[in-house]
């Protein structure tokens, strides 16, 4: 027997006090289950009648034709617009003869995606959606875990886009990513605020092997695009293949190059020896560098590994 | 971008049937999505548009054109687009599809990246100044000229990145797919090239980039309802065509430095097979992968071979709980190339680690009534192989008594670490529609892997959400986390970071306005240890050097910004917005040796010791708006007027400003 699925906590009333509470929900409860198992019987006795009733009263979903949903169905699933409704939606007839009434019972035997558990949301989407290589770890995915549904972002009727999101894709992100908007305002920050790069760039929010990212590692979703980073070199420097992160804050700084902090503190935080052997141990930073040129990157600028100079200078 | 619409036209002719017939054209909808757009931008800028116009290609004067085109039946879908014809930024998309088993889609962007010039004077106290040893900016055509907005430094890439991927469906009992892609992403144009000088000479010129990688994909895989599995080969290839160019006034170990950026040309080649199971609506999901990829550095023959692993099981019985347990292992192992040791000569030491990585994780959340708890435990640990020796043969002595002795190590990167980072969360629903949430996070390392990680880290943070009446609502979010390092080889290190962020959102029928403002503070510590030439002389140790042991690296960075979308009767939308970032750092120190700033050899500072290292202090404005009027259902005008201002209050060349107006028309058919 499937486990009974019960509604997000947004649906629940504020808390009352303890045994009325308890009296209140027991009652509730008996409701709740009368209810879901008469609109579960209810529901299965509906029969399906078509787009163009359900365009009869909600006209604003008419131009539902004209979506990435309406022009691919036809082809794809063949899924005709007259059918395209009750694909999702359930059966109608019930909720149609109902005229809008909301108090007959027959009106709520409509299915309401937004409604259902984060689980059964899944399951419509999926159930057209399962060849695309972004969605296979949707299961244990990270967003999936977290009670956020696909329709959280997306928007069947008013999503713009391939993707039908409900806003922009950064937009959408940062709803709830909140902390995020600030770093994408500093001076250094990827084309995100302009239009030339979204958050899908370097993250999968359908799952990922690591914290959502595309690639299995940080690294290799750098290299895609920065691929002259990736070596591997003669001359490695150990921090960049364990992680673009010891040294750069993706998602903005007030430094050059998404540095975490400035030169030469960043590079003294590991490289803390006297600069002045030269020939050996050329581990820190001097004085007498620091009046020559302004930052270790000026002479040690293959920073990220080099085939021909053990101090990364060529 | 031509290409691109000519493989769209001639494949929508391959896979679409012609409707010749009138029965059949009457199965398409034809037209009812074709739109065209044309607009005007008149932009003008001054100052540093290295900066402030990073990425500017559709900010200079031009006419422009949008255009898209739909059609779509039973057969078949062709859906085209393209935007920005004759701009700096075009871009343009396709899609195909051949009934319901083969899928062609296509894309084309063009990224326009403008460069700053290499920034090579020194930025001390309140004031930015001219380096005495490398000079400035210098030109292709060699001519040394001051960093900054009027040195003639137009320096740009444009980045054009193209694919073009199909998917079929096999027609087999199992639902079987199998997909191939290419994917390239070229960049050309001008960046700052650098190289280290010796005497007096040029330490940043211009530099050629021409570069390319290029992405095959193949793979193959079966989607059934409750259980799918694909495998695939990828083929990257990436290759640098810049031209190189060297100088012989540079002081070479092996051979000339290059004036160019380098970067090593590669293939990589990958092979990868993942898998779910588990219905989307069953309580119980798994998903894995396992892969193989080398990467092949082909102007050295050095390869790297990297094997990673990963399953993770989901339970989620209820909506109330959920749980998760994963477990990822990675190794990574670099093939030296011994031959290419020889031809380099003695340059230091071994510097490839090889590392194998463990990681085990288990994350629940309960939503009890109106609460919700989170939990979570990670585990970690590192082993590395061939963890490079570095020596200092040389005993230390500094001025304030500090000693160190002759100095060996393995390059300050551990063997082996171990970390443990556990989490705990809630959030809690309160009458009115109020929602708190509160969590802390513990990180403990029983060893930093390199001096900079933290042995532990505590972070926290909360966030309220305030509904209020007439359709406001007010959040707030604190994050504080503390680093620290108590078991380097030489020194401690230590950090705090605070953020805030607060938003105050009103939302109407006709009205959409936000208001938002963060603040960030940075507070990072280490040990400096500072020498100069003449501590060191030959053979001898080292002697009076100074340590600051709480060397500081302090930023400030606050932003505030506001939104504006207001959908007005008559077809009306209004959207605009508008931000504000002032970002300040600096690394305060205090040398007790004078600090030469006319060179090393020069005469010592007589303007007093130098309190400030690398100061920054920025702000940064921008705001827009844009007006877009339905004249009628299919024709829409639209105008915009963008403005944008960097202002860099310690070195003028950084400063610019722009103003852009936008004009346009689109129409649908």
């Amino acid at each position: 027997m499937p486990p009974v699925r019960t509604p997000e906590r947004k649906l629940m009333k504020p808390k009352q006090s303890s045994a009325f509470s308890c009296a209140v929900a027991a009652a509730f409860a008996l409701v709740a289950v009368f209810a879901i198992t008469g609109t579960a019987r209810a529901a299965d006795q509906a029969e399906k009648v078509g787009a163009t009733t359900c365009v009869g009263c909600h006209a604003e979903y008419g131009s539902f034709s004209k979506s990435i949903h309406g022009k691919a169905w036809p082809s794809r699933q063949k899924i005709a617009f007259e059918q395209s409704c009750e694909t999702c939606h359930g059966a109608g007839s019930l909720h149609a003869n109902s005229g809008g009434d909301k108090s007959n019972p027959d009106f709520a035997t409509i299915k309401k995606p937004t409604a259902l558990t984060v689980a059964d949301q899944s399951a419509i989407c999926l159930s057209c959606h399962k060849k695309e290589k972004e969605l296979m770890a949707w299961g244990t995915g990270a967003h999936k875990q977290n009670g956020v549904s696909c329709l959280k972002c997306h928007s069947m009727h008013k999503g713009e886009g391939k993707a039908q999101l409900a806003k922009s894709e950064t937009e959408t992100c940062l709803n709830c990513h909140k902390n995020k908007r600030a770093d994408l305002q500093l001076a250094s920050h990827h084309p995100i605020l302009e239009g030339k790069m979204g958050c899908t760039g370097c993250h999968n929010p359908h799952g990922g092997v690591e914290a959502n990212l595309k690639a299995d590692s940080l690294e290799e979703t750098c290299f895609k695009c920065h691929a002259d980073k990736a070596g591997p070199y003669a001359f490695e420097h150990p921090p960049v293949g364990e992680s673009c992160a010891n040294c750069h804050k993706p998602h903005g700084s007030q430094n050059a190059y998404l540095l975490k902090q400035a030169q030469p503190f960043l590079c003294m935080r590991c490289h803390k020896w006297p600069h002045v052997e030269r020939s050996n141990g050329v581990n820190a930073t001097s004085i007498t560098n620091l009046e020559q040129r302004s930052r270790c990157t000026d002479c040690h600028h293959e920073i990220h590994g080099s085939d021909r100079h053990a101090a990364f200078k060529n | 971008m031509k290409l691109l619409i000519a493989l769209a036209v001639m494949l929508s002719g391959a896979f679409l049937p012609a409707p010749a017939a009138a029965e059949e054209a009457a199965s398409y909808n034809l037209g009812d999505e074709t739109t065209v757009g044309v607009r005007y931008v008149s932009s003008r800028n001054r100052g540093n548009r290295g900066r402030l116009q990073q990425y500017d290609g559709r900010q200079y004067d031009f006419a422009e054109a949008d255009l898209g085109l739909s059609l779509w039946g039973e057969g078949g879908l062709f859906d085209f687009g393209a935007q920005g014809i004759n701009s700096s930024e075009e871009s343009a998309y396709f899609d195909l599809s051949k009934g319901e088993h083969v899928r062609l889609h296509g894309s084309f962007e063009t990224l326009t990246h403008r460069q700053a010039f290499v920034d090579s004077g020194i930025r001390l106290d309140e004031q930015y100044r001219k380096n005495p040893v490398i000079g400035h900016y210098r030109d292709g055509g060699g001519a040394t000229g001051d960093a900054g907005a009027d040195d003639g430094s137009d320096l740009f890439f444009k980045r054009h990145e193209s694919e073009v991927r199909t998917l079929i469906d096999l027609t087999t009992e199992v639902p079987s797919w199998i997909s191939a892609e290419y994917w390239r992403e070229d960049e050309k144009g001008t960046t700052s090239g650098r190289y280290p000088a010796t005497n007096p000479g040029t330490g940043a010129q211009q530099a050629d980039l021409d570069r390319l990688t290029q992405e095959v994909a193949l793979a193959a895989g079966v989607s059934g309802e409750e259980a799918g599995a694909l495998y695939e080969h990828v083929y990257r290839e990436y290759d640098d065509y810049s031209i190189v160019r060297t100088t012989s006034a540079i002081r070479t170990n092996s051979s000339s430095y290059v004036v160019r950026p380098r970067g090593a040309t590669h293939k990589m080649n990958s092979d990868e097979v993942k898998f779910r199971y588990g219905a989307p609506d069953s309580a119980m999901a798994y998903t894995g992968q396992v892969g193989r990829r080398t990467r092949l550095n082909t102007d050295t023959g050095y390869r790297l071979d990297d094997y990673v692993g990963s399953l993770a099981a989901s339970y989620n019985p209820s909506a109330h709980l959920a749980l998760l347990a994963k477990f990822y292992a990675r190794g990574v192992q670099i093939r030296e190339v011994t031959s290419w040791r020889s031809i380099l000569g003695t340059q230091g030491n071994v510097s490839q680690i090889d590392k194998n990585t463990v990681r085990a994780e288990l994350q629940g959340r309960y939503s009890l009534h109106m609460a919700q708890l989170k939990a979570g435990y990670k585990f970690e640990m590192n082993h590395r192989r061939d963890a490079p020796t570095e020596v200092f043969t040389k005993a230390a002595v500094y001025a304030d008594g500090n000693t160190w002795g002759a100095y060996s190590q393995n390059n300050q990167v551990e063997t082996e670490d171990i970390k443990h980072i556990a989490n705990l969360g809630a959030s809690v629903e309160l009458p009115l529609g109020i929602e708190v949430e509160a969590g802390v996070k513990r990180y403990q390392a029983n060893r930093p892997a390199y001096e900079s990680m933290p042995v532990y880290q505590d972070n926290a943070n909360g966030g309220l959400m305030v509904p209020l009446p007439g359709g406001f609502s007010l959040m707030s979010s604190v994050d504080y986390t503390h680093e620290k390092n108590n078991k380097s080889n030489l020194t401690f290190s230590n950090a705090t970071y605070n953020n805030y962020m607060a938003a105050l959102n009103w939302a109407s029928k006709m009205f959409d306005i936000g208001i938002n403002a963060a603040r960030q503070r940075t507070r990072a510590y280490s040990a400096g240890y500072w020498g100069t030439a003449n501590n060191y002389s030959g053979s001898n140790n080292v002697v009076n050097m100074q340590h600051d042991p709480g060397l500081a690296y302090l930023s400030k960075d606050d932003t505030i910004g506001a939104q504006v979308n207001a959908r007005l009767p008559k077809g009306l939308t209004v959207n605009g917005g508008g931000s504000y970032t002032k970002s300040k750092g600096a690394i305060p120190v205090s040398f007790t040796a004078p600090f030469r700033t006319t060179g090393v050899t020069g005469a010592v500072d007589t303007t007093g010791n130098v309190t400030d290292l690398q100061p920054t202090d920025t702000q940064i404005s921008r705001g827009n708006v844009r007006v877009e009027y339905a004249a009628t259902k299919d024709v829409s005008l639209v105008a915009g007027y963008s403005v944008a201002r960097w202002t860099d209050r310690l070195d003028s060349a950084q400063r610019g400003h722009v103003n852009i107006l936008e004009t346009g028309l689109t129409a649908k058919f």
